[in-house]
């Protein structure tokens, strides 16, 4: 199986919502000690539903990839919404069928660090 | 020199192509039996029974600290300890003779080559004593900056701790150099041989080494398994590191005196076979010999420099000279995250190895998060080179490069 799929690359190449954003309600930041991988999220609330959403940072083809969905898919939604968010979804809209126990976490330190912004 | 059908993991993973040595070495036949006959012949703790079978035990244990001995040309087995590997070795220094004997504005001389666990221990014995700690740079060019090291080499370094060998570049210290230095301004020079040992010979009388810290896993024999040698008057001082049974001659409910050296260093029962495992380990790589494994090595790495050339992008860092770099490299991929590298690598059965290698402040100098890295060891074959190339293409395909 090969897990490098033309989205991944495409959004590794080409990250969606990366910079920052100045009038953010949330931050938080994140980093996976194991590779050195790091994530920096800015979410911009209004009328409690997510208005805007960005990502800095470095990491692997699978992790830019997830911050890049993960950000896409945070707009519109609410704060529930986004708690509600499991990897399972990144693995959906990345078309990843599974990931190995050394790479999960690429797919998760986005989203671990989106729980810890809200 | 194709050593590879000494080494039973190729017996049942016969397409492996294993390019990290560096992380963990794979395991010699003879270290495996000899581990292996020690618990179906031998099986007894050891120093302790007084009965035939441990009486072999012990005989078989301490006949490695012979073998240790002749590997790095100690004066005496007192002077070798028997540890769980490097880690504990340098932790035994920096604690043991660190914490006893640094006082507040002391210096200890690190470069910025040093795994972690060259780092950590002497950032916690300094935090307790006061003692500060100061990294030598390195030059553009990946080597060990020896003007920085002279300059940051002051009357307060009491101590100089440095690798032999660096695990991310491959970087080969001047050993003789940094000792001559040291010795000068009176500061003691402890070496992590980690990488070192299964690359190049080492003559710790000749060198005038204080102390020195290797592990038996990257040296072909089993992990758990280490040595930390010591100058015997610096051990003599030193208190134990760790109490229990074996480091001790008598113990009253008032207090405990010690036994004699290298056993007031190893509490509780040691990692026997594991022991006698490095023993055969030891052997196998002295019988090879280090002119072999210097050949070896040095055609591996050239092979490698040279194939990686006609790849444009790939770029190797570090000195990439013979007389400089020996047993591994790093290198990176254009655009393209060492995991995802290693990633795409292993898929085709290329083991190598990517992140920081345990050593985050030489990333931060180099300017990368992370890096590749391909270590050789005695069951690489030039044909492990071809694989590594392949997959490197297969990596420029799939980042469409």
């Amino acid at each position: 199986m090969n897990l490098y799929g033309e989205q991944i690359i495409d959004l590794s190449k080409h990250p969606l919502n990366k910079g920052t954003l100045e009038d953010a309600t949330l931050t938080a930041s994140g980093v996976n000690t194991t590779c050195g991988d790091h994530v920096r999220l800015y979410v911009r609330l209004k009328n409690e539903l997510v208005d805007e959403a960005t990502w800095e940072g470095e990491g692997c083809a699978i992790s830019v990839a997830a911050a890049s969905v993960l950000t896409e898919e945070m707009k519109g939604k609410s704060r529930q919404e986004l708690q509600a968010l499991r990897k399972e979804n990144i693995f959906e809209w990345l078309n990843i069928d599974t990931l190995g126990p050394a790479r999960v976490k690429c797919v998760t330190l986005c989203l671990e660090t989106l729980a810890s912004a809200l | 020199m194709n050593l590879r059908s000494r080494f039973p993991i190729f017996k049942t993973q016969a397409s492996l192509v294993y390019l990290d040595s560096a992380s963990t070495a794979q395991r010699v036949d003879s270290a495996l039996e000899a581990m292996n006959r020690t618990y179906t012949d031998i099986n007894a703790n050891v120093h302790r029974g007084l009965y035939p079978l441990s009486e072999r035990a012990t005989a078989a244990y301490e006949a490695v600290r012979d073998v240790v001995q002749d590997f790095l040309n100690a004066e005496s087995k007192e002077s070798i300890v028997f540890t769980r590997g490097t880690t504990e070795g340098l932790n035994i220094v920096a604690q043991g003779w660190g914490g006893q004997f640094l006082k507040t504005g002391d210096e200890v001389l690190l470069t910025m080559m040093e795994h972690h666990s060259n780092i950590v221990p002497w950032q916690l014995v300094a935090k307790k004593t006061g003692a500060v700690l100061k990294f030598c740079p390195l030059t553009e060019a990946g080597d060990l900056d020896y003007v920085a090291f002279e300059n940051l080499l002051t009357r307060n370094v009491k101590m100089v701790s440095l690798t032999g060998l660096s695990n991310v570049l491959g970087t080969v210290v001047d050993l003789p150099r940094v000792v001559a230095l040291a010795k000068k301004v009176g500061a003691l020079v402890t070496v992590d041989a980690a990488q070192l040992t299964a690359h190049f010979p080492i003559d710790v009388q000749k060198l005038d080494i204080d102390f020195l810290a290797f592990s038996s896993h990257k040296l072909y024999g089993p992990t758990g398994a280490g040595v930390l040698y010591g100058k015997r008057e610096l051990l003599e001082k030193m208190d134990p590191w760790l109490g229990g049974g074996d480091m001790i001659r008598e113990v009253t409910v008032d207090g405990s005196t010690w036994n004699d050296l290298p056993w007031k260093f190893e509490a509780g029962t040691p990692a026997i076979a594991e022991i006698i495992g490095m023993g055969a380990a030891l052997q196998f790589v002295m019988e090879v010999g280090f002119d072999e494994i210097a050949k070896h090595d040095l055609e591996l790495q050239n092979y490698a420099f040279a194939e990686l050339k006609k790849l444009p992008y790939v770029q190797v860092l570090g000195p990439q000279q013979d007389a400089l770099q020996r047993g591994c490299f790093s290198f990176v991929v254009k655009d393209v995250h060492p995991h995802d590298v290693a990633s795409i690598l292993g898929d085709s059965g290329v083991c190598v190895r990517a992140g920081h290698h345990c050593a985050m402040p030489l990333m931060k100098a180099l300017g990368v998060s992370s890096t590749s890295r391909v270590s050789f060891g005695l069951s690489n074959t030039l044909r492990d080179v071809d694989a590594l190339i392949e997959g490197l293409v297969e990596v420029a395909k799939t980042f469409r490069l």
